[in-house]
């Protein structure tokens, strides 16, 4: 390490290591991410879903809440929404935007047969709050047993977040709001020679498959096509997030990369 | 190559830290057993020695906590999130956006550590509150 100034950012000397960007949402095990890993088991052999695609929302965006007007309008009961008692909580959510942000719960909550979960219920049934660590089981079993196929909200192509994490530890398929979450990981995989994901959708934001989504879930063929072929995705996507992180280390392998540079000088 | 982890040995931090390596988990990566059960909660701040191996290069690492910042056979390390969670200052998310003071004091550390030393120290540090992206 070079002498490092006082501001934020570190201009020399820095390097991104994507095996600790993976490793660093399983260990240590703060908000329960590794149990997905081992819920895969349990997935594998559920069937009792609710509607064949939803859409989970806990925390409300402007970007979210398109999306949800366009699946509201679509009207149809095999695409449903999910909205969390996150919102109308006063534990965490408390900004500027809340106003406006308990006016779009309330649209949500409206909507007909819309999945609303409670997380403050009585003794079994209360989740303690609105804090990581309970976040992430409400969403494992309370979301990845709704339906077959969950669509997530990853915004920037330029990062990955716990939810598509979590969809690909515990082998969940899953459309992403953005392909480029998708294309996220393919860098990462071709990086380390694995072979890329193939995504039976081309696009860039998920508005532009609505319809293609609509007409085929009301398809029971071509829905279950579709199906086999998102939990293909998400297997290989397990299969080689694995694999990276058990075979590869991008911290050590720089430090050999830099020693071997520097003994051919 | 040799490690020297300025936090507290865990074996999910091992993990963490170094996964990708060979190494005999049963005997050489630590862990609660039956003769130290009522320590489970208790911070290990003895220095724990791992040896293992990556790619034909033999690693020795040790989990240093405070101590051995004068070593200068190898690569220190040090994570601020990790720093964070051991002193109780984040969530369970590890991260607090309003935190920057204490990088200001983080990185006050490493620069007494490296004019001290001149020492190689590796740093760290998640860029962002969302992105989780490790630098």
């Amino acid at each position: 390490m070079s002498f490092i100034d006082e501001s934020t950012f570190i201009h020399s000397n820095q390097f991104k290591s994507e095996t600790h960007v993976l490793s660093s949402f399983i260990f240590p095990d703060t908000i329960g991410l590794r149990e997905y890993y081992f819920f895969a088991d349990y997935l594998k052999y559920y069937k009792n879903y609710d509607c064949k695609i939803n859409f989970p929302i806990r925390r409300i965006v402007k970007e979210k809440n398109m999306l949800v007007r366009r699946i509201n309008k679509m009207n149809n009961d095999d695409i449903r929404v999910s909205v969390s008692s996150f919102t109308d909580s006063t534990q965490f959510e408390i900004d500027e935007n809340r106003k406006t942000k308990l006016e779009l719960l309330e649209e949500i909550k409206k909507i007909e047969k819309v999945n609303y979960i409670q997380k403050r219920g009585y003794n079994l049934d209360d989740w303690g709050g609105e804090w990581n660590d309970n976040n992430t089981k409400e969403f494992m079993w309370k979301l990845l047993t709704y339906s077959e196929v969950n669509i997530i909200p990853e915004f920037s192509k330029k990062r990955i977040d716990e939810k598509s994490v979590k969809h690909i530890l515990s082998a969940k398929p899953f459309i992403p709001y953005r392909l480029s979450t998708i294309e996220y990981y393919n860098s990462i995989f071709k990086m380390y020679n694995l072979e890329e994901i193939k995504f039976p959708f081309e696009y860039v934001y998920i508005f532009e498959i609505l319809e293609d989504l609509n007409k085929i879930t009301k398809d029971t063929k071509k829905w279950n096509i579709l199906k086999s072929q998102l939990q293909k995705c998400v297997d290989d996507m397990r299969y080689n997030f694995i694999e990276v992180i058990h075979n590869n280390n991008g911290m050590i392998d720089k430090l050999i990369e830099k020693n071997t540079n520097k003994s051919l000088l | 190559m040799i490690f020297y982890v300025h936090h507290y040995y865990t074996y999910e931090l091992f993990w963490y830290f170094f996964h990708g390596v060979a190494v005999d988990v049963k005997n050489d990566v630590p862990t609660w057993t039956y003769e130290n059960r009522y320590n489970k909660n208790i911070k290990i701040k003895e220095t724990i020695k791992i040896n293992c191996s990556y790619k034909n290069n033999d690693i020795t690492i040790y989990f240093v906590n405070e101590n051995d910042w004068d070593k200068d056979d190898g690569y220190h390390i040090f994570d601020y999130n990790i720093n964070l969670i051991e002193n109780n200052l984040v969530a369970d998310r590890g991260w607090n956006s309003i935190l920057n003071l204490e990088l200001k004091n983080t990185i006050n550390l490493l620069n007494s550590k490296y004019l001290k030393y001149k020492n190689n120290i590796i740093f760290f540090y998640i860029t962002g509150n969302l992105t989780l992206k490790q630098r």
